[in-house]
């Protein structure tokens, strides 16, 4: 499942973080990604083009990303997207609140590459066992 | 000697960007203190602490990250009302604010940061707990979430209070319910530790970095030391990086290719004639492509000019903090009001703008603003208002600094300019209004008879001319006593590509700036009268000094100058008189980097021959003495 042609869309304010998760992505191979500057642009783009991973950022602004989560799973369109949510607080309430929104994965700043393989393919592995079932 | 090895790319963006926020943060900070419960305020300068500490993680900048995340902590109690502004917290933060920019300068010479004053930290700690002086209780303990039921189970498992929380624990617990999107599978193993990080964020440098200082890391230490102090003594270069819009550069991009189209084509000419094909055929065609080429490179000239263009606003943004700061201190009220802020100005002008208009913006609150008493006794609203603005003027960009203030008395800079021995008596009779405001600009020149630490010391306004002067602008002045005093700065739209009047004195080629030429006329020596001493040429009807520019530049005369360029500079202008003249150029001006020869500003090429360019300084000053 981890394809390299997967297309990811890569959502934060701050674009020196958008630079460092596109450059985590290409050390794993994955050379497909796009950016998005808030929840606002990032859901303009997801519903005018194929994506198939959402990496976001939590605190923006026009939407912040527990917003564009929301929106993500009530659109059916896609509903379905893997939405890994990025944010640099280790906090129990946003955690569920990325949760009940219904996050595939949640990973705290600062992380490695390591990391962010390793919470993609538990993703991965998931959209699989689904699949299968 | 980097901290950062292999990672500069990603540190020169972080530092560009988080300066950009860092600067927005200082303005909205002086917003939040006109309006303290401004939920968005709050919550924007909420976000850019805590963006900042998101970058700062990944840069392994731990003592960065600390004082954003205390920060942001503060932050987040004041935006859900939890603590009410202060005067008492709004100077920690500022503290705190100043104490980021000082982090990102330890980066910005490739060094980690060293932790925050102990003070700072402290207050911020104290001022999160809501135990600042004067600042307002709020509820004592800090509620968490409610929990609920099944979520209190999870969040006993995930470990002592904001250490690790355990994402799929907690995850399972929430989406233990069918209608959740993805519930984890019940069978996942538990994520290893290192996938969170303690939220103080103090566990992302390795064990034994930061702990204790064994004798080893001295050197390293002083070091830190040294490029501390290195940046505060202002040794720091330009940045050497710069955003730019990508469709300007796609229209670099585009102008490139075309250009490499025309060249093929070029060539292409090329084996035609030297393969004896003459005709007029393809003499036309050549020289088609020769004048398509010229266009192009004029087009690519200036697209890459634009990429070199900035909003004048990134500027300006740091001005209102540093007026408020001073404004506080003199006692005075004055609000700094920021317009034109999206006009483009080029980089390095930008660098090289930003201490005169320090200058004129501190000088302006300093001087030219009133007292609240004076301002209450002459019936003028107490808050003061100093502008800044910058807007595009044909080719040339106007930036303006007025005051609402008490202006200036041309009889008393006249006085003071004699008392210093600036000026004989003559010539400060001589002087009409505007040019008494000029005064200011003489080296050693102040009307303030004690020195603070403000200003006073009269080292300033020549050294903004200077300045100004450099970048190829003028400065002038204009008052209104008891309505205030205007600084206008002009400044041509770039530096790097200038259209010159190319003048010769002998053999020797001369550029000056075209923008100042007003018009060309020839020299008959019966015209030239002397009047006061000086030589004069009435030009319809108006008296104009004649300049020589073999003395300008210090050289013997050798013959009687045959044609005089009509010059204006602000409101002087002048003749400049020359042997002869010989069209127009763009120049590429370069800087004469260690000497300088009177009167010459840099040198260009165009051509193959190399041209000196009279510095508009010079003749600015020998204008003004005529």
């Amino acid at each position: 499942m981890s394809d390299p042609k997967l297309k990811f869309l890569v959502v934060d304010d701050f674009s020196t973080m958008r630079r460092i998760v596109r450059n985590l992505l290409k050390e794993l191979g994955f050379l497909n990604v796009d950016e998005a500057e808030d929840g606002a642009v990032a859901l303009h783009k997801l519903n005018n083009g194929a994506y198939d991973f959402v990496i976001s950022d939590w605190n923006m602004p026009n939407m912040d990303g527990l917003t564009l989560l929301q929106k993500i799973r009530a659109t059916p369109g896609l509903a379905h997207l893997p939405v890994l949510m990025i944010t640099a607080e280790a906090k129990r309430e946003n955690i569920i609140a990325a949760a009940q929104a219904g996050a595939s994965g949640y990973i705290v700043k600062p992380f490695t590459a390591a990391t962010l393989s390793e919470k993609l393919m538990r993703i991965f592995e998931k959209m699989e066992s689904r699949a299968v079932a | 000697m980097s901290d950062f090895h292999g990672m500069e790319d990603v540190l020169q963006d972080f530092l560009v960007e988080a300066g950009e926020l860092l600067a927005s943060v200082d303005n909205k900070l002086v917003e939040l203190e006109r309006s303290p419960r401004d939920r968005g305020l709050l919550n924007e300068i909420f976000r850019g602490f805590h963006t900042i500490k998101g970058g700062g993680g990944f840069l392994n900048a731990t003592e960065l990250v600390t004082l954003c995340h205390l920060t942001e902590n503060l932050f987040d109690r004041l935006r859900n009302g939890e603590l009410t502004v202060t005067s008492a917290s709004m100077d920690v933060i500022l503290a705190a604010t100043g104490t980021v920019r000082e982090m990102f300068g330890a980066l910005e010479m490739g060094l980690q940061p060293h932790p925050a004053p102990p003070h700072v930290l402290a207050q911020l700690r104290s001022a999160i707990a809501g135990d600042l002086p004067a600042a307002t209780s709020a509820p004592a303990g800090v509620t968490m979430m409610p929990p609920t039921s099944g979520v209190a189970a999870a969040a006993a498992t995930a470990g002592p209070s904001g250490v690790s929380p355990d994402w799929e624990a907690l995850y399972q617990a929430v989406t233990g319910t069918p209608a959740a999107a993805a519930a984890a599978p019940a069978h996942e193993a538990p994520p290893p530790a290192r996938d969170s990080v303690p939220a103080s964020g103090a566990a992302s440098s390795p064990p034994g970095e930061h702990a204790n200082l064994p004798p080893a890391r001295r050197t390293t230490d002083s070091l830190h030391n040294f490029g501390g102090g290195g940046r505060r003594e202002g040794e720091r270069s330009h940045d050497t990086a710069i955003r730019v819009d990508i469709s300007r550069l796609d229209q670099v991009l585009n102008l490139s290719g075309e250009i490499g189209l025309t060249k093929n084509r070029l060539t292409s000419l090329r084996t035609q004639i030297l393969g004896g094909d003459h005709d007029n055929e393809t003499l036309h065609a050549l020289d088609v492509a020769v004048s398509q080429l010229d266009l192009l490179v004029s087009d690519l000239q200036n697209a890459v000019m634009k990429t070199r263009m900035q909003p004048v606003g990134r500027l300006f943004q740091k001005y209102p903090r540093i007026a408020r700061d001073l404004a506080r201190s003199l006692g005075k009220d004055v609000e700094l009001v920021l317009a034109g802020e999206e006009t483009e100005v080029d980089k390095t002008m930008i660098e090289d703008l930003a201490d005169p208009i320090i200058h004129l913006v501190r000088n302006a609150v300093d001087h030219g603003v009133e007292t609240q008493q004076e301002r209450a006794a002459s019936g003028k609203p107490a808050k003061s208002q100093v502008l800044l603005e910058a807007r595009q003027e044909g080719d040339h960009i106007v930036i303006t600094i007025a005051d609402d203030g008490r202006g200036m008395d041309a009889e008393r800079l006249r006085a003071k300019a004699l008392q210093k021995g600036l000026i004989s008596d003559e010539e400060a009779n001589a002087l009409d209004e505007r040019q008494s405001f000029n005064l200011i600009f003489m080296a050693g020149f102040t009307t303030k008879d004690e020195v603070s630490d403000v200003s006073g010391r009269g080292v300033g306004m020549d050294v903004v001319r200077t300045n100004i002067q450099k970048l190829n602008g003028t400065i002038e002045v204009r008052s209104v006593p008891g309505k205030g005093s205007t600084f206008l700065i002009s400044l041509p739209l770039t530096l790097a590509i200038a259209p010159v009047l190319i003048v010769r004195l002998g053999e020797q080629p001369f550029a000056v700036p075209l923008s100042l030429v007003r018009e060309i006329l020839p020299i008959k020596a019966s015209e030239i009268q002397e009047i006061g001493g000086r030589a004069t040429m009435v030009v319809r009807g108006e008296v104009l000094p004649v300049v020589l520019l073999n003395l300008l530049l210090g050289w013997p005369q050798e013959r009687v100058p045959a044609f005089g360029v009509v010059m204006q500079m602000a409101e002087i202008s002048f003749i400049l008189a020359v042997d002869s003249f010989a069209g127009r150029d763009d120049a590429v001006i370069k800087s004469l980097e260690d000497f300088r020869p009177r009167g010459v500003a840099g040198v260009t090429t165009p051509g193959g021959e190399r041209f000196g360019v009279p510095r508009s300084m010079m003749l600015e000053q020998f204008a003004m003495a005529a």
